[in-house]
């Protein structure tokens, strides 16, 4: 859709001939895609699962690791790093995801005498761990969500905290993950209590009777900055992606520019980004995530790694992140960024069911995928592809590029209602519904956007739904034998049938 | 041919009664949307085309087109209608019979419901009575034919919800069974 300016003559001299994808699905084909235009030999890695993956079948030469299994297979760091050797292959690109934040992986490619696409194992490490990264976060100067650096048990020290910082107020174990057992406080008169509950909480829970404090941000966006750092100190930053439409923590829906952000704040939160990717030496492509709350932003975490997202960035920039990251790694310099034009969104199109989220497994019948103008596709189903419970369960990326957002929004909705997958339940619905709401044009809306969506279906729909399934017994469609509705088992049994004949002779 | 298509479950289910007829100008399908729709008011003329066995199907309902994908499922068929993904389930006259015949009402206390809008002709048993399985509790005229309705399990009659010369919709308690 734009052009693609980051590609320059020269610049190739120090680049890789052959690059194994240690990956699978739509990003390992997205990969290849680039690898292929950079004329370097792909090698793709394959699980049991994936003989007839689109990665597979696209790659000048493939390696079989072991069973479907993530465990046995695509997190094989010591059969991937063997198929890289044995095949030639001179760099390793990991996607996202299996072991792309794997320090370990990072540094056997490097002891191996390859390059792994990517940044050092220390800088993984660093930025993996999040006591550390907000640590690093802070000597950096770049702000976090005010709390206590360690947790603390004694209320005291809840208290006098809480004064500082300023209330409401999150309380959560210190050893705990996710969002468990997190509880939000809103005055002083509540505090104790409630500490007294989370510390107890946390004893039985993980043995630590520690309580982390922290400041309670309302109505929070999830922002983040797309960062690429060469190995000469240049770090190059391109904008920023909302990533608020989320459910479970899973996002859905993705946009840059953020409605949230102004040029001011953009350029800040650029800013913190770039100091702190200078400060932990960090090399390759990277995203810093922020939470935005009334106008201020706080480090939430780094991810060392390409995005899922990261497309919405190469359509505004005109830039190829992957080649990109290829170009660093084998240590040519970082391009600057172009100036973005345009908005951009994805919708993730995973198979789930649209009510409880859950995996829908299955196969795709059909596969219809949108395109013309602006549209983006990427992604690597193919109809009679199984959606298996051993990965991921994203089946596609849909990307638009339009001039403003407004049109953005509009350009998706048609795409998504051109796109046909059947055979599972997708996130399509939700998200349709999603981007077509009230609170999502208007751009004011926040990470609890889905809970307010409900899923009644459009009764225009439902009566076209229905005049299709009654032609379809009409014209006895789709019955696969192809012998017609007379050979039908009808769970009634063979003697219900006589029953009819018998009445239907009667008159 | 009539087609009973109905999506969801219960009584917030949304129902459609679908009957297609060839005329000398096309196709045409006639629907009725409740059960108070005794005449079929809702007539269009549709022009099929279908494709891949009918996975792919593309509707015009009196010239308005409606590009759909079909597959099958169990009780009928899942349907992608612009960007949803709808469920039907449809059976035809003689399926909805063949059910009526068998039985196939839910465990335990049995309700009997009219599985289409029909006339109550006779009823061949009282409350209190003790009947067999498979033994003929009424009889139901719907679509021309006098359909006998029994009971999936024997039981006791315990109470009647309908009397001889009633009329019933489809989905209308009959009888209950314990």
């Amino acid at each position: 859709m734009l052009f693609d300016l980051s590609l320059s003559m020269d610049t190739f001299r120090g680049m890789f001939r052959s690059l194994l994808i240690a990956n699978r699905g739509e990003i390992a084909l997205r990969v290849l895609r680039t690898a292929r235009e950079m004329g370097l030999t792909t090698v793709a890695v394959y699980s049991d699962a994936d003989r007839d993956a689109l990665h597979v079948r696209e790659a000048d030469r493939a390696v079989h690791l072991g069973g479907p299994a993530p465990s046995d297979s695509y997190l094989r760091s010591d059969l991937i790093l063997q198929a890289a050797l044995d095949q030639g292959a001179e760099a390793i690109h990991p996607g996202y995801g299996f072991l792309a934040e794997n320090a370990d992986f990072a540094r056997q490619v490097g002891e191996a005498g390859l390059a792994f696409v990517g940044p050092s194992p220390e800088a993984i490490e660093s930025m993996g761990d999040k006591i550390q990264a907000r640590k690093a976060a802070l000597a950096a100067g770049v702000p976090v969500i005010p709390g206590l650096d360690e947790g603390s048990a004694a209320a005291e020290d809840l208290l006098g905290a809480a004064l500082e910082i300023g209330y409401p107020v999150m309380l959560k174990a210190a050893a705990g993950g996710g969002g468990k057992g997190i509880r939000i406080v809103e005055s002083e008169a509540d505090l104790a209590e409630a500490a007294r509950l989370a510390a107890a909480e946390a004893e039985s829970s993980f043995g630590d009777g520690r309580v982390y404090l922290e400041k309670y941000l309302r109505r929070p966006r999830h922002v983040e900055v797309q960062i690429l750092a060469d190995q000469h100190g240049k770090v190059v930053s391109y904008g920023e992606r909302e990533c608020s439409v989320q459910r479970r923590h899973q996002k859905l829906v993705e946009e840059s520019p953020s409605p949230a952000v102004s040029e001011e704040l953009r350029a800040r939160m650029e800013e913190a980004a770039r100091v702190l990717a200078k400060a932990v030496g960090y090399v390759g492509a990277g995203t810093v995530e922020f939470l935005v709350s009334e106008g201020d932003y706080y480090f939430l975490e780094m991810n060392t790694r390409l995005q899922v997202e990261h497309a919405i960035t190469e359509e505004r920039f005109g830039v190829d992140l992957v080649r990109e990251q290829l170009r660093v790694a084998a240590g040519l310099e970082a391009m600057d960024a172009l100036a973005p034009r345009g908005h951009s969104i994805e919708v993730r199109i995973n198979a789930e069911d649209p009510v409880g989220f859950l995996p829908s497994l299955g196969q795709l019948s059909q596969v219809r995928m949108p395109g013309g103008r602006g549209v983006r596709v990427d992604s690597a189903v193919f109809p009679g592809a199984e959606v298996t419970p051993w990965y991921d369960s994203m089946l596609a990326k849909l990307i638009v590029l339009a001039e403003d957002r407004e049109a953005a929004i509009d350009r998706m909705l048609r795409a998504l209602a051109e796109l046909k997958l059947v055979g599972v339940k997708t996130s399509v619905p939700i998200a349709a519904r999603a981007l077509d709401s009230e609170r999502f044009r208007s751009g004011d809306y926040d990470t609890s956007i889905l809970t307010g969506i409900t899923l009644e279906h459009d009764k225009d729909e439902m009566e076209m739904a229905c005049i299709a399934a009654a032609y379809a017994r009409y014209r006895r469609l789709l019955n696969g034998n192809g012998q017609g509705a007379a050979a039908r088992k009808v769970s009634a049994g063979p003697s219900a049938w006589v029953q009819v004949s018998r009445q239907e002779g009667r008159h | 041919m009539r087609y009973y298509t109905s999506i969801g479950k219960g009584d917030d289910s949304f129902r459609r009664e679908i009957r297609f007829e060839e005329r000398k100008d096309g196709l045409y399908v006639c629907l009725r949307r409740s059960e108070d729709d005794f005449q079929e008011a809702h007539e269009f003329r549709v022009d099929v085309s279908s494709r891949d066995r009918g996975h792919e199907m593309h509707v015009l309902v009196d010239g308005a087109g409606h590009d759909l994908c079909l597959n099958k499922r169990r009780g009928g068929y899942e349907i992608l209608v612009g960007s949803e993904r709808i469920e039907v389930d449809v059976v035809d006259e003689r399926e909805l019979l063949a059910k009526s015949i068998t039985g196939s009402g839910p465990k335990g206390p049995q309700e009997l419901r009219a599985d289409m809008p029909g006339v109550v002709v006779s009823l061949d048993c009282e409350v209190g009575q003790v009947v067999a399985e498979a033994q003929t509790l009424l009889i139901l005229e719907a679509m021309k034919m006098q359909n006998p309705i029994s009971a999936e399990k024997g039981g006791k009659v315990v109470r009647l919800h309908v009397e001889a010369g009633q009329a019933v919709a489809a989905g209308d308690l009959l009888l209950t069974i314990e």
